[in-house]
């Protein structure tokens, strides 16, 4: 289920990088954020709330994304240290376009929102999308580190 | 970190009269997908007679789109009692939620 890989003595940046497979299932969000409680240390609780509302509504997105295309796979949350600390977020589903993805602000509609929040708590959040994935980076620069 | 910052516990208290019943809603925890379901479920419960409600996320450490849209739901549920809702918030990440949701104005929110 996980896999640890570091860099030889050559490496003096010594990245690493450890990876967890989850369920397409609700609770797995429940269960990412915990992870990421686990080993990561937030510059303080607002910090963590923030980074931790950002990797909620991605990682909904990709379980949905999943239920949508019914697929069985797992989601995957991978989580990078050393020169920099990324988590990132890859799910098996056939893509979108960020952009595309009309913001709702009229107050009135119950959904929309959740990459709009996401990109306005991790401001270096980047999306990767094909047609045999997508893969979020939520960059904890600025708000913790990988303990 | 306490337990409760990983669950969602809710504390409903009702005042006024029996004519005009107000109540207070208070979120703890993870407001968020995993939650709504009880949020929705207790608020089925306020009093039909309701006037004014308020709901406190001060306490809240996760509030995400689909606690939003409870949220708005549970707006346009008392505008058919015709009754108020206003939401109180007083951290950073709470209410840069409201605001990217562009719902402070819609839910009443004001902070702390």
């Amino acid at each position: 289920m996980t896999e640890a890989r570091t860099g030889g003595l050559a490496d003096s940046r010594l990245d690493s990088r450890f990876r967890i497979e989850l369920p397409a299932q609700v609770v797995s969000i429940a269960v990412g954020r915990s992870v990421i409680r686990r080993v990561v240390t937030f510059v303080d609780e607002d910090a963590q709330s923030s980074f931790l509302v950002a990797f909620t509504e991605v990682m909904a997105n990709a379980i949905d994304e999943h239920r949508r295309i019914g697929s069985d796979d797992a989601v995957g949350i991978e989580v990078c240290f050393g020169s920099d600390d990324v988590v990132k977020i890859i799910d098996r589903g056939e893509g979108f376009q960020p952009d595309d993805i009309e913001m709702i602000h009229d107050g009135v509609t119950e959904r929309g929102r959740g990459l709009a929040l996401a990109r306005a708590f991790v401001a270096g959040l980047t999306i990767a999308s094909g047609p045999t994935g997508t893969t979020a980076s939520l960059p904890l620069a600025g708000c913790g580190i990988v303990r | 970190m306490s337990a409760s910052e990983h669950r969602l516990d809710l504390e409903i208290t009702v005042s006024g009269t029996l004519g005009a019943p107000i109540a207070t809603m208070k979120v703890i925890g993870e407001f968020d997908r995993l939650q709504v379901v009880r949020f929705d479920q207790a608020a089925t419960s306020l009093p039909a007679a309701l006037t004014e409600l308020t709901v406190d996320l001060t306490e809240t450490t996760i509030i995400d789109s689909a606690g939003l849209g409870s949220l708005i739901r549970l707006r346009h549920d008392l505008d058919r009692i015709d009754a108020r809702l206003s939401v109180i918030v007083s951290k950073p990440f709470q209410i840069t939620v409201m605001r990217v949701g562009g719902l402070v104005e819609f839910l009443g929110v004001s902070e702390v």
